[in-house]
């Protein structure tokens, strides 16, 4: 017995399947990066840096405010996140979150473009 | 004999191996320093205040607490150590006979240097040693009866200055500087030493939780913890934190703990131990 594909048979499933990976799980792919990386900020960041939005936050560090005036080169951000212990050259308590995996490059920019708002 | 000078010379330089290593300060020296550390962070601090800790930093917090301390559970788990304290074991010996003084009014001395067996005691590891020389299994170190009777014990020592003696034995001094190395190294993928929070972070705020200086935590410790909702000794409280901060925690009643312990208690000499007590 054999099966024959029609033209529009084909195109519904391909259609169908594009739609199902970009629009059924619409949820996540909506979030923009400055959304992710607000998420990923107020799970890492809020601990000790207080920042717009923040309902919990610590006071060991200082708060997050005026970023793209105070850090207009996004790689100077980048460093002080990824190893802090480096980029500050000093014993700074804050976690090297790069260097030690705690967040990958990706994440960093999200965050970055999240700091930018404050 | 020119090369044999000049090797001499090399080697006196410094880092080429036949220098001294440069001295720690005594564990004494140490005490003042940092005493005078947390005198200039806190000119005000008294006694009480050392003890009072987190509950300095938040008047919320504080007057939640001193609500609790009218009518505090530790009281009930008290009774029930100092009864389990005085029941004699199978063979009709007591705690008392194994222990200074009956066990009364020592808490605050412990742990100790046992130069005995070279390494640091505490004196729940004490409680245990009694129950296995009397034919007794060992009791957990850190939840259930044995911290009840600690609590007991440690009401008896109420008021006393804590009192770590670091003797004049080598291998004292190796587990003090070994609990001290432990107390300043980062631990764990974010890389937090003790002295992080509790030194210069002390009075600030870690999300929702104000900071304890480091002098004064210990001596409230068997704490009944509402988190818990249980008596607890300060290791049990270690091990939390070393979760809390996502590292490893040591294992409890030996090595690195107990050093780390006879280190910490140590920082809170002189004040009144202020043991149970009752922490969120």
């Amino acid at each position: 017995m054999t099966y024959t594909v029609t033209k529009s048979f084909a195109s519904t499933l391909i259609f169908g399947s594009f739609l199902l990976s970009h629009g059924a799980f619409a949820a996540e792919e909506a979030k923009t990066a400055v959304e992710q990386g607000k998420e990923l900020a107020v799970n890492l960041c809020q601990a000790c840096h207080h920042f717009e939005g923040t309902e919990q936050a610590g006071t060991v560090a200082p708060p997050l405010v005026a970023m793209k005036a105070r850090f207009p080169e996004r790689q100077k951000l980048y460093e002080i996140i990824y190893d802090p212990h480096v980029a500050t050259k000093s014993h700074t308590m804050m976690p090297p979150f790069g260097r030690n995996g705690l967040v990958d490059d990706n994440q960093i920019q999200l965050i970055i473009d999240f700091l930018y708002t404050l | 004999m020119k090369y044999i000078l000049a090797a001499i010379a090399y080697l006196l330089l410094p880092g080429m191996g036949a220098t001294p290593a440069v001295a720690e300060p005594s564990p004494d020296a140490d005490l003042e320093i940092y005493r005078d550390y947390f005198k200039k962070r806190f000119p005000d601090f008294t006694a009480e205040n050392y003890s009072l800790g987190m509950y300095n930093f938040n008047e919320d917090k504080r007057s939640q607490w001193e609500a609790i301390m009218d009518f505090p559970p530790y009281e009930v788990v008290v009774e029930t150590g100092e009864k389990l304290f005085n029941t004699p074991f199978k063979n009709g010996k007591t705690y008392a006979e194994c222990l200074q003084n009956g066990g009364i009014g020592i808490a605050h001395t412990y742990p100790r240097f046992d130069a005995e067996t070279g390494k640091i005691k505490t004196l729940s590891m004490a409680i245990n040693e009694c129950r296995e020389a009397n034919g007794e299994t060992a009791l957990n170190l850190l939840k259930g009866d044995l911290p009840a009777m600690l609590a007991y014990l440690a009401e008896t020592s109420r008021g006393k200055p804590i009192d770590i003696e670091v003797p004049d034995d080598p291998r004292a001094l190796a587990a003090y500087q070994d609990g001290k190395r432990i107390y300043f190294t980062r631990r764990g993928p974010r890389g937090f030493a003790c002295y992080h929070c509790h030194w210069e972070a002390a009075g600030s705020r870690i999300r929702g939780n104000e900071l304890s200086p480091a002098i004064g935590q210990a001596t409230n410790f068997p704490a009944y913890r509402s988190k818990w909702g249980a008596m607890g000794p300060i290791q049990r409280r270690y091990k939390g934190c070393m979760r809390n901060v996502g590292a490893k925690p040591l294992k409890e009643g030996e090595g690195g703990m107990n050093n780390l312990e006879y280190f910490h208690r140590r920082l809170s000499n002189g004040l009144p131990s202020n043991a149970p007590n009752n922490r969120f």
